[in-house]
């Protein structure tokens, strides 16, 4: 056997800086999180401002702590334990770099293009096509970086952490690129492929698995790395290990549909969503096992290490949510949950406590390794975990309380047979008091991060001032050897064989996937067709896109459910066949004001005029932003006939005349508005019928009417 | 496998046991298994019945309800119901707090009209009997503005509002806005 020992080094230098852009995402990202918030208690705070806008700055919210700040906490301690779990430098520095600094670069044109308005509304997708390209370049960057160093490795066997390092870079490739399939109308403007319901499951397979994806697998790999390590304690169970790896990697891609349940979404994929969610709950608490039973026999230390701390809570938080998910997968609990802030506090629990925790006990692990000094105070890293806790368990108890509080009010009926909260704002009016504990939380939650922000600071500083030395560390191991007397099992063979392991990863996400999205397209009958609905006309195709773009779908759903409370608030439950002309959909996933989808014809046009320019003038304690700009901006129609043109693409029936002849359809419609407001009283005015609300109030007024015609 | 027992192998520096699989673990595990084996066999394929098969029932119950009891628009509430409430001081009030909260970004603070027309005067659009009133503020006049609030507004709460603007009739608020509609003699 050959067993020439090998030097070689450890690129650190990308660890560093993916570190560092961590914290600078982590606090943007936060405080977008504390302003939106804020807005939620204090509507004013809109400024009447079209980039300071809830609807806008929430994708930004969500986008910067996805994808920034825990996207380049993976990337850190990715690069960090896969050069030394395989005892190689990384593939190449020049991909390490590009890697970077495109990424970096992808967060800021995601910031400026969301406050601008420029989005795909796909829920944590919503960066336009050119963005999306330069995500999947970036990621193939990434993909080739870590596979060649696989491929040059010193460890015949790969550890488990490389397993969900690996089901991470495949599955999310795959999900980004079939959710992002969109056919391009201008450089910034595009249409999903895909409409209504099968658009929403479609959505949905990515939205739930970029959770699960993005925010579950790399993270269990960082803590198969770091949570032993800071330990030092041997992992609990290796054959638990395999079981619940693919287990989960498995059953998580079929779980997507839980997030439409009770909607129109044919049953069959209701319950698959329902069922796989249930079944994963036990993989995923296998992780949990793995991860707090390896402090066995080491409990004292949590007492001293702040670092054991941040990843005991934060395994505990990944224990609590993904139990917390499986039961709000159960169509009658999600019945009471869903469009309501008990969702936003589930998340938080995963994100603020599970992805939070974890990346803050890697950092802290990591800043003597990178720089060479000890953390500059340990006191300072005990307040920010003490700070931090008591910040997440303020927000996820305020939003658990406001969200069962909501979902009762909103199904309450009176002994008489009618809601007892027939107007949607007293149900809004109620939440005050928890969305200003959620502030609360949250600021508690953000200034543990800036305390973390000095304490790294002054970390570096030190490193500074002692000159320490920052070039790449030395490590030796011997030559790959092609055989090895360990292997016993298939499994540890497997362990062997990367490339194999990575084809059959692809094969365990492909299944449901494929299962549940091809005959949700292909079959007919899962969609009944309604002939009574027809394409948006061009003026409410515009609306439409006014709509995407000030992100009305992040307050608003367009999905009556079969419930009688919500027949009784909003009219006939939504049918699938409504939506087939919806590229993409609006379902939304959220109620912080009314559904919509039955909105159409219910109030006059007049009320609409009013209300998108001051909501809380017409409706007392509304916390809607105000849209000023909708009534100073003229319609963009430059676009209209080649909007019309790509949705034909897709499969909507325009005719050749309707396209050509979009804009005086447009303008002739928008002149019927306008002249209705006029009869109702707004002051004459010859240039309104071209300003952008007239468009929104087509849209809206169209909205689900098709269907009361018959 | 006994307890606690290392593989022998480590990744940079870090070592595994091969411990068993707790057995609450593998009994949870195969409990979701079977539950999801079962439930589509009750419900998708069985009796089981989803909300859109129910939802029809439960409305009509519902509707039954609000039959017996007179329901959400108060049931119809004759003339002289109606006026007997109106002419009751705490109902007013209460109307006038409706009318603060729903109506007066329309017909002003005082009911002398913005958008919508003047309540204060003798003259009305739609019919000046209580009972006129009631209707529209229940159905509303969609292509004239008026919004129907049978949705929004509960019984007591629709009631007591048609009381409040019953109340402020012949009432000289300051910029009035010009009649519409037809003198009805008060």
């Amino acid at each position: 056997m050959d067993t020439r020992v090998e030097r070689f080094n450890y690129d650190d230098k990308v660890v560093r800086q993916f570190v560092l852009v961590t914290l600078l995402w982590g606090v943007v990202g936060m405080l977008v999180g504390v302003i939106i918030a804020l807005q939620l208690v204090f509507p004013e705070l809109n400024f009447g401002l079209p980039w300071l806008s809830f609807g806008r700055l929430r994708p930004l919210h969500t986008n910067a702590v996805i994808f920034a700040f825990a996207g380049n906490t993976i990337f850190a301690g990715i690069y960090y334990s896969t050069q030394r779990l395989l005892k190689a430098r990384m593939f190449s520095d020049f991909l390490s770099r590009v890697h970077f600094w495109g990424w970096q670069l992808i967060i800021v044109s995601a910031a400026v293009t969301l406050v601008s308005g420029i989005t795909v509304s796909k829920e944590y997708a919503e960066l336009e096509w050119p963005i999306d390209i330069a995500i999947t370049l970036i990621w193939v960057v990434f993909a080739i970086n870590f596979f060649g160093t696989i491929i040059k490795r010193r460890e015949k066997h790969i550890y488990v952490a490389l397993w969900f390092y690996i089901a991470t870079i495949v599955t999310v490739a795959v999900l980004h690129i079939f959710n992002s399939l969109e056919i391009p109308v201008s450089f910034l403007k595009s249409y999903s492929v895909y409409a209504g319901v099968q658009d929403g499951l479609v959505q949905w397979w990515y939205g739930h698995n970029a959770v699960a994806f993005f925010l579950t697998t790399p993270f269990l790999g960082l803590m198969y790395y770091f949570m032993p390590k800071a330990a030092e304690r041997p992992v609990y169970s290796y054959r638990l290990s395999i079981v619940h790896f693919w287990s989960l990697v498995f059953l998580y891609i079929w779980a997507g549909p839980h997030h439409l349940l009770n909607t129109s979404l044919p049953e069959w994929a209701q319950t698959t969503g329902m069922l796989f969610s249930l079944m994963l709950i036990a993989p995923s608490w296998g992780g949990m096992i793995n991860g707090l039973l390896t402090l066995r026999g080491a409990w004292d230390k949590l007492r001293a290490d702040p670092i054991l701390k941040f990843m005991v809570v934060g395994i505990t938080f990944y224990g609590m949510s993904t139990f917390e998910g499986p039961m709000m997968s159960v169509r009658s609990i999600n019945a009471l949950s869903h469009y309501t802030d008990y969702t936003i506090g589930h998340v938080h629990g995963g994100a603020l406590g599970w992805n939070g925790f974890i990346a803050f006990g890697m950092i802290y692990y990591l800043l003597p390794k990178l720089w060479k000094v000890p953390v500059f105070s340990k006191k300072l890293m005990m307040a920010h975990f003490w700070t931090a806790t008591i910040g997440i368990v303020l927000y996820v108890t305020s939003m658990w309380t406001a969200g069962i509080t909501q979902g009762l009010m909103w199904r309450a009926f009176t002994p008489e047979g009618v809601l007892k909260y027939p107007d949607f704002i007293s149900t809004v009016v109620k939440l005050q008091p928890f969305y200003l504990t959620r502030v609360l939380g949250g600021v508690l939650y953000l200034t543990g991060l800036l305390i973390m922000v000095y304490n790294v600071a002054k970390t570096l500083a030190a490193s500074k001032a002692a000159n320490a030395d920052l070039s790449d560390v030395e490590a030796s191991a011997p030559a790959l050897v092609a055989h090895d007397s360990h292997e016993h099992t298939w499994h540890q063979r497997l362990e062997g064989k990367p490339v194999l392991f990575t084809v059959l990863v692809l094969l365990a996400i492909l299944v449901g996937g494929i299962v549940e999205i091809v005959p949700m397209i292909a079959v007919a009958s899962n969609i009944p067709t309604i002939a009574s609905v027809k394409p948006y006309s061009p003026l409410e195709l515009e609306g439409r896109d006014i709509y995407i773009r000030e992100g009305c779908y992040t307050c608003h759903s367009q999905m009556v459910r079969p419930f009688r409370e919500e027949v009784a608030r909003y009219g006939e439950y939504s049918k699938s066949g409504e939506f087939v002309y919806d590229h993409p959909f609006q379902f939304g996933s959220k109620r912080t004001g009314p559904d919509l989808h039955r909105v159409g014809g219910k109030y006059p046009n007049m009320w609409h005029f009013q209300h998108f320019k001051a909501p809380a003038d017409v409706t007392k304690g509304s916390i809607m932003p105000p849209y000023p700009w909708l009534y100073s901006n003229d319609l963009g129609t430059s676009l209209t006939s080649k909007k019309l043109s790509v949705m034909k693409t897709l499969g909507v029936p325009y005719s050749e005349s309707e396209i050509s002849g979009a804009v005086d359809a447009l303008n002739a419609q928008a002149k019927q508005v306008a002249d209705a407001l006029f009869r109702e009283g707004v002051a004459h005015d010859e240039t309104l019928y071209r300003k952008e609300v007239i468009a929104l109030i087509a849209y809206i007024q169209r909205l689900g009417t098709d269907i009361k015609a018959k | 496998m006994k307890k606690d027992e290392l593989r022998g192998h480590n990744f940079d520096g870090i070592e595994e046991y091969d411990n068993s699989l707790p057995r609450w673990w593998v009994w949870l595990f195969i409990i979701t298994i079977v539950f999801s084996v079962i439930y589509p066999f009750y419900y998708d394929f069985g009796p089981g019945q989803f909300a859109p098969e129910t939802v029809d029932a439960e409305m009509a119950a519902l509707a039954q309800l609000r039959q017996a009891s007179g329901g959400a628009t108060g049931g119809v509430l004759d003339e002289s119901a109606l006026l007997k409430l109106a002419s009751n001081g705490a109902t007013v009030s209460q109307g006038s707090a409706v009318f603060t909260a729903k109506c007066v970004v329309c017909h002003g603070a005082q009911g002398q009209g913005l958008i919508g027309p003047n309540l204060t005067d003798n003259y009305w659009i739609h019919g000046g009997k209580i009972t006129d009133i009631h209707n529209v503020v229940t159905n509303g006049v969609l292509e004239k503005g008026m919004l129907a609030w049978k949705d929004q507004l509960t019984a007591d709460e629709l009631n007591s509002v048609v009381a409040f603007v019953w109340s402020i009739r012949g009432t000289t608020p300051p910029n009035p806005k010009a009649p519409q509609g037809d003198a009805v003699s008060p």
